[in-house]
């Protein structure tokens, strides 16, 4: 019947542009997503870069590695968050830039939910600047949420890598569109 | 073999060419861009790894360990301030003696309030005989300063007196956190310490011997040390080398505990601390 095939024409027509704004958006959104989550990284390894010493403290605190490998972690994260920031602002190898830094957002939340779970106050109290007396449990939901928001992030970065101003597109390094 | 399809014309054959020759070069190019990839993909790892060794090795070893540097005169194996029965710092651990380990940073503000909660009864412990205090001033806070390393200075300062005037150990320790700064600013200055030293007593001589900064890495192996003994933030307390899990802000809690820990123990306590592994919440 003519009303009902002007109905669900108005209907697929609806669903379709959304889909189809999308599309032209998506690089910009990813540049956006991308050069925010390089700023985050960027300012988190450069934070640990300055004292190493308490990426050290803050790395064993969380009684996950074994004590040989906390040297290595604890001064070697600083730097590959570092590397891991400046690939992503600068758009160069963005995809990978972005699964390596969801490994490593995926590997934070495990050790916040580790240490929550075996009662371990890490930020809380005075270690690097907590202050607060009572370890509380809105820190760690606090740090798991943020950390998620992370992780989400990332993912879309994966899901969808190409975008404007990027070193990858300037040498040609662009995966292919879907 | 015969069929009922009409022949290729010229130009369906050269269509076929052209779309066989634009497959080729998609192929190409896609191989092409892959070796860019991983021509890339390799640079970028193998100058991440430099990066990342060359950094690992300077930070380990800016590392001291605490048995190549200058030590207060008096000092534990772990690093600390033993204070004896006549409030003298340095004093050798008696045997069978409860020790209670008393980490704190001078700008933390939690040792503060510890500090207002539980010092004048771990004074009164320390006078009884009922449990040597052994202080262990480190510097987890030295972020928190501005860059001027507040904690850092405050405990070398600590250090000094316990090396050199250890009488006014336990009055200067107390008078820093009366007089602690707030987390976030420049804290004391080095001449604000020395006045303060001086407050309680200590000679100028010594405290003119701050700004020589001869205990700095010592302060800083000994809050190495402490991470390594399972301390993870300040407050923490140990009694005969176990966190203490109950509350300290509790009036007199702490000093039950201590107090308990002296009946139970007969002979079966250690004169030295050993290493906690499992830091207590109610401890930060």
């Amino acid at each position: 019947m003519p009303e009902e095939m002007t109905i669900s024409a108005e209907r697929r027509s609806g669903s379709a542009s959304l889909a189809s704004r999308f599309g032209p958006a998506q690089p910009v959104v990813t540049t956006v997503v991308r050069v925010a989550l390089g700023c985050v990284l960027l300012y988190s390894g450069y934070a640990k870069l300055i004292d190493l010493p308490a990426s050290v403290r803050a790395t064993r605190a969380y009684q996950l590695l074994p004590e040989s490998l906390v040297p290595l972690v604890g001064n070697g994260l600083p730097m590959f968050e570092l590397i891991l920031g400046v690939l992503l602002i600068a758009g160069l190898l963005t995809r990978a830039a972005a699964g390596l830094t969801l490994l490593l957002m995926l590997a934070f939340e495990v050790g916040i939910a580790s240490a929550w779970a075996r009662g371990l106050a890490i930020d809380c109290g005075c270690f690097g600047g907590g202050g607060n007396i009572d370890p509380s449990k809105t820190t760690y939901v606090i740090e798991i949420l943020r950390d998620l928001g992370f992780i989400l992030l990332a993912a879309f970065i994966v899901r969808w890598p190409r975008s404007r101003f990027s070193l990858d597109r300037a040498v040609g390094l662009d995966p292919q569109p879907r | 073999m015969p069929t009922n399809d009409p022949k290729p014309t010229k130009a369906d054959r050269r269509d076929a060419a052209r779309a066989k020759a634009q497959a080729l070069r998609a192929e190409q190019l896609k191989r092409e861009q892959r070796r860019r990839v991983y021509l890339v993909s390799a640079a970028v790892a193998i100058l991440a790894v430099i990066a990342i060794v060359v950094v690992a090795i300077i930070g380990t070893s800016g590392e001291k360990s605490l048995a190549t540097v200058a030590t207060p005169a008096g000092a534990t194996a772990n690093a600390g301030i033993p204070i004896g029965p006549d409030g003298v710092a340095g004093k050798a651990i008696p045997a069978g003696a409860v020790v209670v380990d008393l980490y704190t940073d001078f700008m933390c503000p939690v040792c503060g309030a510890f500090e207002q909660q539980n010092g004048a009864d771990l004074d009164a412990l320390t006078k009884a005989g009922t449990a040597t205090i052994v202080y262990h001033p480190i510097a987890i806070l030295d972020g928190s300063s501005n860059g001027t390393n507040y904690s850092t200075r405050a405990a070398q300062a600590a250090a000094v007196v316990a090396d050199q005037d250890p009488a006014h150990y336990l009055a200067f320790d107390e008078a820093l956190f009366a007089n602690q700064p707030a987390e976030n600013t420049s804290g004391l200055t080095n001449g604000q310490i020395e006045q303060i030293a001086q407050g309680v007593g200590v000679p100028s001589s010594v405290t003119a011997t701050f700004a020589d900064g001869k205990f700095v890495d010592w302060v800083k192996a000994a809050t190495l040390q402490a991470s390594k003994d399972g301390v993870s933030g300040t407050p923490t307390v140990k009694i005969n080398g176990k966190v203490f899990g109950g509350n300290w802000q509790t009036a007199g809690e702490l000093k039950a505990a201590i107090v308990a820990a002296g009946g139970s123990a007969s002979g079966a306590a250690s004169s030295t601390p050993s290493a906690s592994s499992t830091p207590s919440p109610s401890a930060s």
